[in-house]
């Protein structure tokens, strides 16, 4: 059993990842803030009901999601983002990645699959951390409301101004840049 | 008669991972991918590459 002083420390380190989910979504840092606090908070109460199965971030992170979705369906105002920002031309970005006739490229397509020891677990996910934040802002915000919270599409067009097109081609977009990312990184954990 | 359908190209089968992440593909889409892939070694891959990311993104955003 943790004692109150390692148990803060313990929250404190997952303290910068729930923020910026936070901030992408509820769009203020003070927001953010507030629902950040809620959580470690909370988390400290409740420590009693972390059973240590799934990790503390994990579990840390699904108290946030509770908070962010009530703030988000609390607020009569979409979150303003801009129809069409980042979404542009999907194809021409991918273009490099496949032939003329649409196949992909055998001189660039990496074939790297990871290989999920439990080990490299840890490793594994600060991979995906570190290419979700290289995401573009605006993307980086639609697409953790549709991974991070589970809003369905229609939701999420309604709650912000982006049409069910851009949409999908934002979601395609941050997927694939996401799998070359990946694909990249675990090419250097061999 | 039936209708030959157009088969999918490899960035076709790209489009439809994405859309599956969001909702079920629909029978012909599962056909055609399918297809696709019994004969396509990348699009194997990539698609297991697709499925282990969002395997990942599931563990990271605590959507298990």
């Amino acid at each position: 059993m943790l004692s109150s002083t390692d148990q803060w420390q313990a929250l404190a380190l997952e303290r910068p990842f729930l923020l910026r989910l936070a901030r992408l979504q509820l769009g203020s840092q003070a927001d953010a803030e507030d629902a950040v606090q809620e959580t470690l908070i909370g988390a400290a109460k409740g420590w009693r009901g972390f059973e240590g199965r799934s990790g503390l971030r994990s579990w840390l992170t699904g108290i946030l999601r509770h908070k962010i979705v009530d703030a988000i369906r609390g607020r009569r105002y979409a979150v303003p983002l801009q129809d069409g920002a980042g979404a542009g031309d999907h194809r021409s970005e991918f273009d490099p990645l496949f032939t003329a006739d649409d196949a992909w490229h055998p001189d660039v397509f990496i074939d790297t699959v990871c290989g999920a020891t439990k080990a490299a677990e840890r490793q594994l996910l600060d991979i995906v951390e570190l290419c979700m934040n290289r995401l573009p802002e605006e993307t980086a915000r639609l697409f953790l409301m549709r991974e991070y919270l589970g809003m369905e599409l229609a939701e999420i067009e309604e709650r912000s101004t982006v049409s069910a097109g851009n949409l999908r081609v934002l979601l395609y977009r941050a997927r694939m840049r996401l799998r070359e990312c990946a694909v990249r990184g675990w090419g250097e954990l061999e | 008669m039936t209708t030959k359908k157009t088969p999918l190209t490899c960035r076709d089968t790209t489009y439809l991972v994405s859309e599956s992440r969001d909702a079920p593909l629909d029978a012909e889409q599962n056909e055609l991918l399918a297809e696709h892939l019994k004969t396509c070694d990348a699009c194997r891959t990539a698609s297991i590459q697709f499925a282990q990311l969002f395997s990942q993104l599931d563990s990271l955003l605590a959507r298990k």
